[in-house]
């Protein structure tokens, strides 16, 4: 029953990359299943493999062995574009350094991907999420007139804004401080609650556990869930 | 006889005149101009240089556009890893540096010709059309070149690297 409804599904997923001549195990075995309306935080320490989680998941990169579902899709024999595809149309990124294009103002983030597929801004979905984030003030401004916080603001808009069912969030709340941290957490964990998202946050900040549904550790490429 | 030693050259607008004296030889007035002590060679000099001049301008238009896409890197690939595609990204690139490049080119092109009225008399200046479109297609050719090859390169980045 629950597998049902499972977003993101991990099966014997492994990633390994020569450096050097030598072999690393970037990610060893993992099994995981993800469900709509989770909020799944992976910490663990830089080099952990917390990052190459991330790309495969998010099909940047294809894993070793193993496969990976996208709502139920397979893409592990997929190439680049159908991947692209995938990403645009399933998957919501929110990056550590907050993925804007620094001279495009806050409107036209999002009006971005609508012309990269060729339709015109979608203003009923935008005004909808600017109001949700509280960012409706923002709307011509250029992200070095925003704040940290208010920059996570609008990633997390610009993630949601073609409605994929799968969020991945890099160190959301790297450079912010406790309060706009928490604050950043509580709108991804929405997306989660009340839009049945499948939720992936990657950080190092254990203050934010407490909003996350299922708490992994990554350690030297293992994946674990946290006691 | 007697013409031949009072007459040492002669302009005229018919070849066909028949009553110069035989020892006078027939040149056109652009092949005798040309036989004007120094004059060959300061064509010949600002000639080089004015070609010269062209070929580094186009060669640093190619350049500088190749600088400025490529500078952007870490924006295309954070596009990327968002799935935005390669075929619209490549398009922004070229059709930007198409129209940056026109309006550059119109620019110059205006205030060429504005500098030229403003010399007047005291300048030979001559607006030679022909000319003109040669270098501008040269300019925008070169341009082009530089955006594809920027292109190139933006359809080769690796969004893995939008991360981490």
């Amino acid at each position: 029953m629950a597998k049902e409804k499972a977003l993101l599904q991990m099966i014997d997923v492994v990633r390994d990359f020569k450096q050097g001549g030598e072999v690393v195990h970037a990610l060893k075995k993992t099994n995981l299943s993800i469900m709509a309306g989770q909020l799944v935080a992976i910490i663990g320490p830089s080099g952990s493999g917390k990052s190459t989680f991330l790309t495969i998941a998010g099909g940047l990169q294809l894993p070793t062995s193993g496969v990976v579902l996208i709502e139920k899709t397979d893409i592990t024999n997929m190439n680049s574009k159908q991947l692209s595809d995938i990403r645009l149309n399933r998957i919501g990124f929110i990056l550590q350094s907050s993925n804007l294009v620094p001279f495009l103002s806050v409107d036209q983030q999002l009006e971005l991907r609508s012309r990269a597929v060729g339709q015109s801004v979608n203003k009923v979905s935008r005004d909808k999420i600017f109001q949700e984030l509280g960012i409706e003030s923002l709307r011509s401004k250029y992200p070095s007139e925003l704040s940290g916080g208010e920059r996570q603001r609008v990633a997390i808009a610009k993630a949601i804004y073609g409605d994929p069912n799968i969020i991945l969030a890099d160190e959301p709340t790297a450079s912010l401080d406790t309060k706009k941290a928490f604050e950043v957490v509580e709108i991804i964990a929405r997306q989660a609650k009340d839009h049945k998202k499948a939720v992936i946050m990657v950080t190092h900040d254990e203050r934010l556990i407490k909003y996350c549904d299922v708490v992994y550790v990554m350690k030297d490429g293992i994946l674990s869930l946290k006691k | 006889m007697k013409d031949s030693q009072s007459l040492s050259a002669a302009v005229i607008k018919d070849s066909n005149v028949s009553r110069l004296p035989e020892s006078l030889s027939f040149q056109t007035i652009d092949d005798y101009i040309f036989t004007l002590p120094g004059y060959g060679a300061q064509v010949a000099t600002f000639g080089t240089m004015i070609g010269f001049l062209i070929f580094i301008s186009s060669f640093i238009l190619a350049i500088f556009i190749y600088i400025l896409t490529t500078q952007k890197k870490n924006i295309f690939g954070i596009l990327k890893a968002e799935g935005i595609p390669n075929r619209y990204i490549s398009r922004s690139v070229q059709s930007q540096v198409i129209l940056l490049a026109t309006t550059g080119m119109l620019i110059g092109l205006g205030l060429t010709v504005l500098s030229g009225l403003g010399f007047g008399d005291k300048l030979p200046f001559m607006i030679q059309p022909v000319f003109f479109l040669i270098i501008s297609s040269l300019f925008l050719i070169c341009a082009a070149i530089g955006g594809i090859a920027s292109v190139r390169v933006v359809t080769k980045i690796d969004p893995v690297g939008a991360i981490g």
